[in-house]
């Protein structure tokens, strides 16, 4: 720029003073831009629930995961390993069994259930208990659970627990129940995948919403951003107000996605927890964390100043003075 | 200020809206612009806002070349010109003061220069009366006023209007006219196109005549 003429008057305005009015320019334009928003209710609530029902959608899927995975998570620290014994080994046999497994360091606790126990219990359990009065011989045989350290619970672990307690002498059978966690385990997997496509395909969407509604606003204000080039307003001052309406946009839906997962948790809570209470389980339905919410709100705003921003690239160039 | 040296434009249609322009505009010098509608005229300020590009020749503003200015160096350029035109471009999403302040925002003025300098300029084309209204609510003489205060809010150093007088009655015509005239005696340099040469003629300015986009003249 030359020294002479005019330019001396743009350099009247000093660097600091330039950071002071560009930080009082975002400050004008990000309340502008709400007043946009709020300009028009309608357009701008239709706009905001589309984006919420989009976002509330993985977001409601992501919470029921992890819903999915606490259940699952607490069963797996229950895993036990019950150990049928031979009907024929004696009371002084099992009973070296317990103490030699009870020194087993991978063993937490072990529960001798004797024949009689174990016919009680099957009586009181299964209904059979007319049939079983006809029974000369008590059919069951002595069963030992053993409830592993917190460590076997892992299903790697505990196979290989079980195959050790397999070779002991006196065990008929053991049996560790836990192919359908490994099911579910596997089916969490594919949940989580599906949820992963379904957070890319709605955030695309989202940023599809967004960048059309930002269309729209360029369009609206086309001869507003012609005169501000002509008058010398440099690209980043035409994009600031865009900018800004993706990220209310998308925060908006964002806080709007949060109360619709909220309202969905509260509608379920209750009947949870009294089919909970029939499983005598104190389970209680996640929701979103503080902070997973704040995280959604992040992202939702990103997700919008994004959408913004591609849509501006795009059709700014196209705006230009002629 | 402003100089063309064997300017040629061509707009991609392939019409030659300018041959071979070659002229000087000196510091504080007030030139009218003339020719029938088509001689070239607006491309010639387009050239000079860089709106367009020449295809040949070179363009200087203010010793500066414009073919040597990246995109991202022409807000900058602007900022050292005003511009007014026909249709005043105004906008009617808000007020008077608003329209005018605009600028000022742009270049990153404080609150209270944007205040104070906007004023000044209101009051200068005699509408500081107005400064709340709506610009749709002024008559043609009084919106073509307020673009003039927007083109000479930022005091720049050179004025550019593309046939500012076009919708107006002679009387209103002659004190826009006299407006450009003022700024030009406070040292801003102005480049007005008009075919209303019973107009201009009574005013004592060169001129420079261009025909299909060829120089005629641009003597005295």
């Amino acid at each position: 720029m030359s020294k002479q003429g005019s330019g001396a008057k743009l350099s009247k305005v000093g660097f600091s003073h330039k950071l002071i009015a560009w930080f009082k320019d975002q400050r004008r334009v990000a309340k502008d831009s709400v007043r946009r928003l709020v300009a028009k209710p309608v357009n701008s609530l239709v706009t905001i629930a589309v984006i919420s029902i989009a976002l509330a959608l993985p977001v409601g899927f992501y919470v029921t995961l992890s819903n999915v995975y606490d259940l699952g998570e607490r069963w797996h620290a229950s895993t036990q390993i019950s150990l049928y014994l031979d009907k024929r080994a004696s009371d002084a046999a099992i009973e070296n069994l317990r103490l030699d497994l009870s020194l087993w360091p991978e063993i937490e606790k072990l529960i001798v259930i004797n024949k009689e126990q174990a016919l009680e219990e099957f009586k009181a359990s299964s209904g059979f208990a007319d049939v079983l009065k006809h029974l000369d011989d008590n059919p069951l045989p002595v069963v030992i659970e053993v409830l592993p350290i917190a460590d076997y619970n892992n299903s790697e672990k505990a196979y290989d627990l079980l195959k050790k307690l397999q070779q002991q002498p006196l065990v008929e059978m053991a049996q560790l129940d836990m192919e359908w966690l490994q099911r579910l385990s596997l089916m969490l997997q594919i949940g989580q995948r599906l949820a992963l496509a379904l957070v890319l395909l709605l955030s695309l969407g989202v940023l599809l919403i967004i960048g059309n509604t930002i269309r729209l606003e360029i369009e609206n204000r086309r001869d507003e951003i012609i005169v501000v080039k002509l008058v010398g307003g440099t690209d980043a001052f035409v994009r600031r107000p865009f900018l800004y309406s993706g990220l209310w946009y998308g925060l908006a839906g964002g806080i709007m996605a949060s109360i619709i997962v909220a309202l969905a948790w509260y509608l379920l809570s209750g009947p949870v927890m009294k089919l909970a209470g029939l499983y005598h389980s104190d389970y209680q339905l996640q929701g979103l964390s503080f902070y997973d919410t704040l995280s959604l709100w992040g992202m939702a705003g990103l997700l919008g100043y994004f959408g913004a921003w591609l849509s501006v690239s795009q059709h700014l160039d196209e705006l230009e003075p002629r | 200020m402003i100089q063309f040296d064997n300017v040629s434009m061509r707009y991609e249609s392939g019409h030659e809206a300018l041959s071979r322009l070659s002229f000087h505009i000196e510091k504080n010098e007030m030139v009218f612009l003339t020719g029938h509608s088509g001689a070239g005229k607006s491309s010639l300020l387009k050239l000079i806002m860089m709106m367009e590009r020449p295809s040949n020749g070179q363009v200087i503003v203010d010793s500066q070349n414009l073919n040597q200015l990246k995109r991202s160096q022409i807000p900058q350029h602007r900022r050292k010109i005003g511009v007014v035109f026909q249709n005043h471009h105004l906008l009617f999403d808000r007020s008077v003061f608003d329209n005018i302040a605009l600028p000022l925002i742009i270049a990153g003025y404080d609150q209270r220069e944007i205040t104070r300098r906007s004023r000044a300029a209101l009051d200068k084309v005699g509408l500081l009366n107005k400064e709340k209204q709506n610009p749709i609510t002024l008559s043609g003489g009084e919106q073509q006023r307020v673009g003039i205060a927007r083109a000479v809010v930022h005091r720049p150093s050179i004025l550019l209007a593309d046939e500012p007088t076009g919708n107006l009655d002679p009387e209103l015509s002659a004190e826009i006219m006299y407006l450009f005239e003022q700024f030009n005696h406070v040292g801003v340099t102005v480049l007005l196109a008009s075919h209303d040469l019973t107009l201009i003629s009574n005013l004592k300015h060169r001129m420079i005549t261009l025909r299909d986009g060829s120089l005629v003249s641009a003597d005295e």
